[in-house]
């Protein structure tokens, strides 16, 4: 009885709400429009079928659909297959992957030859991190919307890969740290943001401050990259989007002092890294 | 982080992306003061996806031949991936259930295989004799619910190799779950449905007929199949 009771509470139930249920209207229809183009592809397998895949330009396929293409070869144990879908969907994203691999190990300061190297490790990570997630029929939302769940995949594969390589969170990687600024000059003075308002920021390393102040707005994100997780949406907040303590304290839901003690925190990890460009900036 | 909470961070970071490449400049604030549980792994992504991601070019259309510095690093992670290839071993317990995962209510799974509500809840409590259900259904279901056939063949207990044999074994062995006790073949319950539309019921008939499924050599409307 207990599986009849199980079904009953199925039936009576739309699926569970989630994020995207807010009235999202077009998420519906994308779905919908989604799951309607895989069932109008031809036989699976067949030329047509192949054609469709394969096709360029405006009749390429959405990559949400080749990657239930993907998980069909496997339920049909078709590894040919499978092997063709991954080349497609590789191809066309190959400009984006090939674009971040190159950014990401730009980062690290190498020789030219060492550099072309490890874009190659890092390009065949992705590959195979990629590879698994679409292998994983449990990863729905790879079929909603590839690009973000790419960009994530290249997340978790940056990581790792700085893991491994001995540069994330490493203070005896910081010579290496590359860190443009186009206000160097501005060192002395407050930050104005776009809204013509200062940032009032009352902490007590004010080196620290001045430096992150400094750092070029849009070089600001990867410096938060490098801190713990916790103290990331304290700077992003306060340096990015240029709240005030009091406000991040309230979009946070944590108290002024916890903010001001997270903000001493990122700025002590933040100045041990900016600490060798001073001193190549002033002797 | 588990995979049911990246699946929600994804979700909620989508968003944020999307209105960043639409060109509005989204706040911050506004998602971790909506999601404040979710506020590390928001600001964590976010400051990723501005030193990595922004700039990055958008997915082509067209199909690159690779260089051999690429095509090579793909061949190398193939090589990785495949000694941990194995057979699908994905189960089903409910066809419902599994639905519900793909965002599917009852009535759409049943718009898309093209049975009614009844006979899909029959299928769900096992009260159709397995071996009597059309094997374009097990197709359409496998791929409606994107799951290998041989697990959709699992779930209603159907042997590969001993599907024929076994027919009453198996109508016994699902016994727990009829409803009244009582087990029937498919086309007594595409006969007997009520919400089944005309159309539909005539196509099933057809399909059942194509595979020699049909029993008694009753006629069935219309005089003549296809």
């Amino acid at each position: 009885m207990l599986c009849l009771v199980k079904v009953a509470d199925i039936v009576n139930e739309e699926p569970a709400p989630s994020v995207e249920d807010d009235g999202d209207v077009e998420l519906v229809k994308r779905r919908k429009g989604l799951a309607d183009r895989y069932d109008a592809l031809p036989g699976y397998g067949t030329v047509a079928y192949w054609k469709a895949i394969e096709a360029c330009v405006e009749e390429a396929l959405p990559l949400e659909l080749l990657v239930r293409c993907v998980r069909e070869a496997i339920g049909r144990g078709d590894d040919i297959g499978r092997k063709r879908l991954f080349e497609v969907i590789f191809r066309r994203t190959h400009s984006a992957n090939e674009y971040w691999a190159n950014n990401v190990i730009k980062t690290m300061n190498l020789h030219a030859e060492e550099q072309r190297v490890l874009v190659s490790d890092l390009y065949a990570d992705l590959c195979e991190c990629v590879m698994r997630a679409l292998m994983d029929g449990d990863r729905l939302f790879w079929e909603e919307s590839f690009q973000h769940c790419l960009s994530f995949e290249r997340r978790h594969v940056f990581r790792t890969f700085m893991t491994r390589e001995g540069r994330w969170n490493n203070e005896a990687q910081k010579k290496t740290a590359r860190i443009p600024r186009a206000l160097v000059d501005s060192l002395d003075q407050p930050r104005q943001l776009s809204t013509g308002d200062l940032i009032e920021i009352h902490i007590e390393d004010e080196m620290a401050q001045k430096d992150l102040l400094a750092v070029e707005h849009s070089d600001l994100p990867r410096l938060i990259l490098d801190l713990p997780d916790k103290l990331k949406a304290v700077v992003l907040l306060i340096f990015w989007e240029g709240r005030t303590e009091k406000d991040t304290a309230m979009v946070l839901g944590i108290t002024d002092r916890t903010v001001r003690n997270r903000l001493r925190d990122a700025l002590e990890i933040l100045r041990r890294k900016l600490e060798p460009e001073r001193e190549v900036l002033y002797g | 982080m588990d995979r049911e909470r990246e699946e929600f961070v994804q979700r909620i970071t989508a968003r944020y992306v999307e209105e960043v490449r639409t060109g509005l400049r989204p706040n911050v604030s506004d998602y971790l003061v909506r999601y404040p549980e979710y506020a590390d792994e928001i600001a964590d992504f976010i400051a990723y996806f501005h030193a990595f991601e922004g700039d990055l070019p958008y997915e082509t259309q067209s199909m690159p031949v690779l260089s051999g510095q690429f095509q090579g690093a793909i061949d190398t992670a193939w090589e990785r991936v495949l000694p941990s290839l194995g057979r699908p071993t994905s189960t089903i317990t409910s066809l419902l259930g599994t639905a519900a995962k793909r965002h599917l209510t009852v009535s759409q799974l049943a718009e898309r295989l093209g049975v009614s509500k009844d006979i899909l809840l029959k299928l769900e409590q096992h009260t159709i004799i397995a071996t009597t259900i059309p094997g374009e259904l097990i197709t359409l279901l496998a791929k409606v619910l994107q799951e290998p056939s041989s697990a959709v063949q699992a779930f209603f207990g159907i042997s590969q190799t001993q599907q024929t044999q076994q027919t009453l074994q198996l109508a016994e062995a699902q016994a727990t779950y009829q409803v009244n006790g009582q087990a029937q073949s498919f086309q007594e319950s595409i006969e007997e449905s009520e919400q089944l539309s005309e159309e539909q019921r005539h196509a099933w008939y057809v399909l059942l007929e194509q595979e020699e499924l049909w029993k008694n050599g009753r006629d069935y409307g219309g005089g003549t199949v296809g």
